[in-house]
């Protein structure tokens, strides 16, 4: 196999590289080393859109490149990269999110004048290369290292400011909860090597696939605890389940995305739109064979997603800050992406994911812009009326929004309304948890139109409410750039899934994306994940009419909660609503007291059982320790003494010794006798 | 014929009467004096087992064996005569410096 | 006047009763052992003649032995070097000052650094 995918592994040392150019050299270049990070994304994109052709015409790329660690008769631990549909769709998404997070932040940093910029490029640098090689990852110990590398660069910059106390602060947060959640994938890797002996993704050796023959009683895998496979394989998918929990910011992880709003702007839309929030549903997406195999697994993830996605976008209806509101429709989102993938949508989730990378980043640039305009002031109560002082930003703003609310035609319309109407007809086939999952989406559909256009009217009409907001500072090409390109695609993408149409008036092949996520491995696409799909599909008045259904009604909500946000806040001057909830309002303010009530754990549960270890360690631990070296001490001091400098007691001790010695061998030897 | 039992006895009796003197006297001099007994103790079974083989290499050794006798005496001597300068006699109890 | 050598008895002798220990395990083990025949040395047999050819690695002796020469030639050097060790050990410095090797632990040096006559406590 030659060709384009040969120059895969470019892709991810591309950034890499740039991320040591930026690290190393990048005080002595201009603009603080973005221009490498730029050129690197670019040339990183233009090979991610050759791979994507190459993949669309039938090629794939399973190749492993480095054994890094290799066992005897046990397990080898390699590099390696996977090039499927999947990955390549994935490689175009990050690779042009980060190539325009990298010129946009030309504007939001460099012409800021702020400090520290090569740390800061660097820092994009090895975010997107560590997010790249994630995605290629050909097998789940690969993939958790570069997992790993994601959430250390989020670290890295969401406390970007480290002098002020709320990044570092964040930046230890995001790390510490994403963290809790990855100990239980690692167990699950660990879990992975020792059930299957292989953690490849795809190839000959796939687990996924191992685990499907095991299940039919193809051949047997090690299993533990005394479980049979199915209970064992629930276990080993919940476990990695725990690090997509902890990564996409999922119920009851989501605590620390809210806060990674203190890193800059540029790095919330890499973080929310490509990398870090997108690495854990994407790893459920590239394991999806395995997945599918445990019915309780999924129905997990869905009620997960369903209830995340509600959750999160009630407390997004009362933030006042813009880039709030987008953290928590961030999560609300991801919420529908689990929701769709534990509901059998993997085309669903995974066009989800496409789409909301694009409209996610749009909105958190446009934010970004906006807040360049208003001087770092992201309250949105001191916004309005900037419609008109900022067009560029105010359309591509609303395209996105309006992707984000799901209203047609724009991209978020089309996936969204995939995965409720996947979740909808498996719901129907005789699943009350997946019809509860698609009851909680549906009504968050809901509240996300409503929290998107409170945002859009309180940021953009009426009249400006404070000095800045009435003469904005201005925003340049570098930043306009991005949200043009973006604004566009947030509009389109949608199309090339136009499932609803296809069903409703007959015409073939425009479901453009099922079609591509069809034509790879075998083992990996999505015509074998919908048979292995544990679920049956039921009808309200055949196909074409739940179809028809499905997005009226949730077309309906959305429309539903804009026009309430219209009647509320798109006037002159918009008032605060939120006293009419009543005590519910400090409970959405307060984020149902999630940190509280981890906090509690933290200090309630966790601090005491570690005071106790603590002693036990102090105490017995050190105290052996210390025990040994006193009584060596000691020892050391009086058996010392035998060493009196008197050479006539060294005789007499060797004579003795020699006394010993003879008498020992000859009562061994019997010279006695 | 002496059987060799003979030579083994008296050279192990005069070997821990070279011990004994080490172990009882202090004079760095008297010290030499036990050494070179111990030596002859050894050249004495040399010899001895050199006419029990029907070999001249054991009394050829002895010879040597003297000559390095000499020379250890030679070395102590010096070594007591830097030992009197320095603790002002030759008694080998006072010379404890080297020790932890 | 010369004095006589005169038997101390006291406790400076109980470390004499190891060496004595020692002979007694000697003596029981030499006793108990048992040896062939010795095969002695030929009727006639001009022993220091031979001592002298094998020590020159010659082969002209009435008893036979193993070659010396080289031992021979090391010792001789060695002889020579404990020669001169001793004379270098021996030799005192025309000042009086005492130049050769100092194995005072260095005392004499702690007392010109600190300038003081303490010594160590456990001396």
């Amino acid at each position: 196999m030659a060709g384009i995918l040969d120059f895969a592994p470019a892709i991810v040392l591309l950034p890499f590289l740039s991320f040591l150019i930026a690290l190393g050299a990048g005080r002595y270049m201009p603009k603080g080393g973005a221009l490498a990070g730029i050129g690197a994304t670019a040339g990183s994109f233009v090979l991610s859109i050759a791979t994507f052709f190459a993949v669309s015409g039938g090629q794939t790329y399973n190749q492993t490149i480095y054994t890094w660690a290799e066992g005897l008769d046990a397990i080898n631990l390699t590099f390696g990269l996977l090039i499927d549909p999947l990955s390549s769709m994935m490689l175009v998404i990050v690779t042009l999110v980060a190539l325009l997070v990298h010129v946009f932040s030309l504007g939001y940093m460099n012409d800021e004048g702020e400090t520290g910029l090569p740390r800061y490029y660097a820092g994009l640098g090895l975010f997107t290369a560590s997010m790249l090689g994630f995605v290629v990852a050909d097998n789940l110990l690969m993939a958790f290292m570069f997992f790993e590398l994601v959430g250390l660069c989020s670290y890295l910059l969401i406390g970007f400011h480290f002098r002020q106390d709320g990044p570092p602060s964040a930046a230890k947060k995001a790390f510490l909860v994403t963290r809790f959640g990855d100990y239980f994938f690692l167990i699950g890797v660990v879990a992975v090597f020792a059930t299957f002996g292989s953690a490849a993704f795809a190839g000959p050796d796939a687990f996924p696939v191992l685990a499907e023959e095991a299940l039919n009683g193809e051949h047997s895998v090690n299993t533990f605890l005394g479980m049979g496979e199915q209970a064992w394989f629930t276990v080993v998918g919940l476990l990695v389940l725990g690090g997509v929990v902890g990564k996409s910011a999922q119920f009851p992880l989501h605590t620390w995305l809210p806060d990674a709003m203190e890193g800059p702007t540029p790095v919330s839309a890499l973080i929310h739109a490509a990398t870090m929030v997108a690495a854990g549903v994407y790893l459920v997406a590239r394991m999806y064979g395995f997945y599918v195999l445990t019915p309780t697994t999924l129905a997990i993830i869905a009620l997960i997603g369903g209830f995340t996605a509600l959750f999160a976008a009630t407390m997004g209806v009362v933030k006042k800050e813009i880039k709030q509101v987008l953290a928590y429709s961030t999560i609300s989102q991801y919420g529908y992406m689990m929701l769709g993938l534990g509901a059998g949508g993997y085309v669903a989730a995974t066009f989800h994911l496409m789409t909301h990378a694009f409209f996610k980043a749009l909105l958190f640039l446009g934010a970004g812009s906006v807040i360049i305009a208003m001087h770092h002031n992201e309250n949105m109560w001191d916004m309005g009326g900037l419609k008109d002082k900022m067009p560029v930003t105010y359309y591509a703003f609303l395209s996105g929004s309006l992707a984000l609310a799901g209203i047609v035609p724009f991209a978020g319309f089309w996936s969204k309304d995939e995965v409720l109407y996947e979740t909808l007809i498996h719901g129907l086939g005789g699943s009350p948890i997946l019809l509860a999952a698609y009851a909680m989406g549906l009504l968050a559909v809901f509240f996300t139109g409503f929290y998107t256009f409170r945002m859009v009217f309180l940021t953009f009409h009426g009249e400006p409410r404070s000095g800045t907001a009435r003469d904005p500072h201005g925003v340049r090409w570098n930043v306009k750039g991005p949200l043009a390109v973006l604004g566009v695609l947030a509009a389109t993408t949608g199309l090339v899934n136009m499932v609803p149409v296809e069903k409703l008036f007959g015409i073939e092949g425009i479901d453009f994306l099922h079609q591509f996520l069809d034509g790879s491995f075998s083992s990996l696409n999505a015509h074998h994940y919908a048979e292995l799909i544990p679920y049956s599909s039921g009808y309200i008045g055949g196909e074409a009419g739940t179809v028809a259904i499905g997005a009226a009604v949730s077309l309906g909500f959305a429309l539903g909660g804009a026009a309430l946000a219209h009647v509320l806040y798109n006037v002159p001057e918009p008032v605060e609503h939120t006293d009419k909830l009543g005590s519910i309002k400090t409970v959405l303010y307060n984020n149902y007291y999630q940190d509280e009530y981890q906090v509690w754990i933290a200090t309630g549960v966790v601090q005491p059982i570690s005071r106790v270890l603590d002693k036990f360690d102090q105490g017995i631990v050190d105290g052996v320790v210390n025990g040994i070296s006193s009584v060596s001490l000691f020892a050391g001091g009086r058996v010392k003494r035998i060493q009196t400098g008197v050479v006539s007691n060294y005789a007499a001790l060797l004579t003795l010794g020699l006394t010993a010695l003879l008498l020992g061998l000859g009562l061994l030897g019997g010279w006695f006798a | 014929m002496v059987p060799p039992q003979y030579y083994l006895l008296l050279s192990a009796a005069v070997f821990c009467i070279g011990i004994f003197g080490l172990l009882t006297r202090r004079n760095a001099l008297l010290f030499l004096m036990s050494v070179e007994l111990m030596l002859n103790a050894a050249n004495i079974n040399l010899v001895a087992f050199s006419y029990y083989w029907g070999n001249v290499t054991g009394q050829t050794f002895t010879l040597f064996t003297l000559a390095l006798a000499a020379a250890e005496v030679a070395v102590g001597l010096g070594i007591i005569l830097v030992l009197y300068r320095n603790f002002d006699g030759v008694d080998v109890t006072n010379a404890t410096t080297m020790r932890w | 006047m010369t004095t006589k050598p005169q038997l101390k008895l006291g406790s400076h002798l109980v470390p004499g009763l190891a060496a004595v220990a020692l002979f007694v395990v000697m003596a029981v083990v030499f006793v108990g052992a048992s040896f062939p025949n010795p095969q002695g040395f030929a009727e006639g047999a001009n022993i220091t003649a031979s001592i002298g050819y094998s020590m020159f690695n010659l082969d002209f002796g009435d008893v036979t032995g193993e070659s010396f020469l080289v031992a021979f030639i090391v010792i001789a050097v060695t002889l020579d070097v404990a020669l001169d060790g001793a004379i270098h050990l021996a030799r005192r410095e025309e000042s009086g000052q005492m130049r050769t090797i100092l194995t005072d632990g260095g005392r004499e040096l702690k007392r010109t650094l600190l300038d003081s006559d303490d010594e160590e406590g456990d001396h």
